[in-house]
């Protein structure tokens, strides 16, 4: 039964929780029951907050019996990131530099979560400082993928995609700044959102590059993100980035279909260097999306968007660095090598190249919604352009091509951070030793909307969120 | 030739600095190198509490959705 009750998804155990199918403190003593059993094999949580889950649990099923208007997500269990502060509890970023570190505030995702009624059960694993896309940690635990424990999980935010893949729980924020929330939800089999940047208040979310970290969710289904955007997106005077403009009801008109929308492929770049397999899978869930009505347009993308990889990558360290520098000066030896090798490079970029990098971007957006959205709603892309690689691959940084696999990796998704635009990440099939695929869909910025309603007509038209990892 | 400084000014300052000056906050500024790098500097500064240098994040905006934005 319990194995039942975590297999549901977010969306449906929301509703069983609501007709009071099931109580909080069923759902949670299951996950729970889950996570103690499959963190030891999986390495996805740095702590289990079980006694504070459990009374969490019981308020949630009391508020139900003495409210008519209960919050959306009461009594549903998700855990996250190692990098949202929560007032009193250590926040310790994969990291030992912030192994005991305790904030004094809590992270505005994480209220307004707790302000929908979900409860946050555990602390996940993740890359140290959320800097590296593989997902291997040097200096804490490296999680493994549900799917083959001898391949990678993706990072940064690889406990969260461990977690919710191995239906321990329902959702879970991760952040992406080059990738990190998509890149393990497609090595995961998951729906990941990037929301555009400024969508979702970064107040109380470790930094690591101002200008381009986001805060979104990864989830099984497209509806499930849905359900967690809506709670988290939005204005917040404590961040003055994030943007004034309303938020949508993400789930409204959800099932209206896509007839007549135009799907952008892109003729240059995104398919370049792509394994043959992957194509195929990629190419074949346009085909699903050209059944259901939709129209595809081929899109010449601008010759802007090859350097934007790169340009992202700059960013990330230099940005990086300077919120690093003194930890690099003084505990040199509590990062983990490839940490301290990345956040290294970004003490030798140049400040005019950072500041063309910086300043380059409007020009550079303009160029691709020109190119791409005066002719399409969306456009389509790759995720991971190779088969998910193995972890002996992907933790070896002394290997002569690991710069090379890590560039690789991180191609398809950088590019939609240097342009701050919304990127979901959408389950669409698997190759090789079970290992999931998926494609991505970009839309306009603040359009998430669009980007959900195309993932939800591909999922309901085909199988793959359903399917769960033999663990 | 006046004009023709200005212009290169304006030009210079939008390009560079990301913002835009009319003509008469201009036109002294293409006397001399060192009034232009004077004057070029305070719209730096001025820049930076007005909007970000890029304008990406005003692009951003304004390329979301209509509907977002009534």
């Amino acid at each position: 039964m319990s194995t039942e009750i975590t297999s549901l998804s977010l969306h449906d155990v929301a509703a069983a929780l609501a007709k009071r199918q099931l109580s909080a403190v069923e759902v949670t003593d299951a996950c729970l029951s889950r996570m103690q059993t499959l963190n030891p094999v999986l390495d996805c949580a740095a702590e289990i907050m079980a006694v504070q889950a459990r009374k969490d649990a019981r308020a949630a099923d009391a508020l139900r019996d003495t409210t008519d208007n209960p919050p959306p997500l009461l009594g549903v269990p998700l855990a996250h990131k190692d990098m949202y502060y929560r007032a009193g509890r250590i926040s310790g970023c994969g990291s030992k530099i912030r192994a005991s570190f305790v904030p004094d505030h809590t992270s505005t995702a994480l209220s307004r979560l707790d302000a929908a009624g979900a409860l946050d059960i555990a602390r996940l694993n993740m890359v140290e400082f959320a800097l590296g896309v593989t997902g291997h940690n040097d200096v804490m635990p490296t999680p493994k993928n549900p799917w083959n424990r001898d391949h990678m999980t993706g990072g940064s935010s690889s406990g969260s995609g461990v977690s919710v893949a191995a239906r321990i729980v329902y959702g879970a924020l991760g952040s992406d700044t080059g990738g990190s929330i998509r890149l393990p939800a497609a090595a995961c089999g998951l729906v990941g959102m990037k929301p555009t940047y400024g969508r979702v208040s970064r107040y109380g979310a470790m930094p690591l590059s101002h200008s381009l970290d986001t805060v979104g969710p990864l989830t099984r289904t497209i509806k499930d993100n849905a359900l967690m955007m809506r709670a988290i997106s939005g204005r917040d005077e404590k961040d003055p980035t994030s943007s004034p403009l309303p938020v949508p009801d993400y789930l409204d008109g959800i099932d209206t279909g896509i007839r007549g929308l135009r799907i952008g492929i892109p003729e240059t770049y995104f398919y370049d260097d792509m394994d043959p397999a992957i194509e195929a899978i990629v190419r074949a869930s346009l085909d699903v999306l050209e059944s259901l009505g939709g129209i595809l347009v081929p899109v010449k993308l601008p010759s802007s968007i090859a350097v934007t990889n790169a340009l992202c990558g700059l960013m990330t360290t230099t940005e990086g660095v300077a919120l690093h520098k003194d930890w690099l000066k003084n505990r040199w030896d509590d990062y983990g090598k490839q940490t301290r090798n990345r956040f290294s490079a970004g003490l030798l970029m140049p400040a005019s190249g950072y500041l063309e990098a910086l300043n380059g971007r409007a020009r550079i957006l303009a160029d691709f919604a020109a190119a791409v959205f005066e002719t399409a709603d969306v456009l389509h892309t790759p995720v991971i352009p190779i088969p998910i690689p193995t972890t002996a691959q992907s933790s070896d940084a002394s290997s002569a091509n690991f710069f090379a696999l890590t560039n690789l990796i991180g191609r398809c998704t950088r590019p939609v951070n240097y342009l701050g635009l919304p990127g979901l990440n959408v389950p669409c099939g698997f190759t090789g030793p079970n290992l999931p695929v998926s494609f991505q869909l970009v839309g306009r910025p603040f359009d998430e909307k669009t980007l959900y309603r195309v993932g939800q007509a591909y999922e309901t038209a085909t199988d793959w969120h359903a399917q769960s990892p033999n663990i | 030739m006046q004009n023709e400084k200005t212009e290169a000014v304006s030009g210079w300052l939008k390009r560079y600095q990301g913002v835009e000056r009319t003509e008469d906050r201009l036109t002294p500024t293409a006397q001399t190198a060192d009034v232009f790098c004077a004057a070029s500097a305070t719209a730096s500064i001025d820049a930076a509490f007005e909007r970000e240098p890029s304008q990406f994040f005003a692009l951003l905006h304004a390329l979301a959705p209509d509907e977002l934005k009534k």
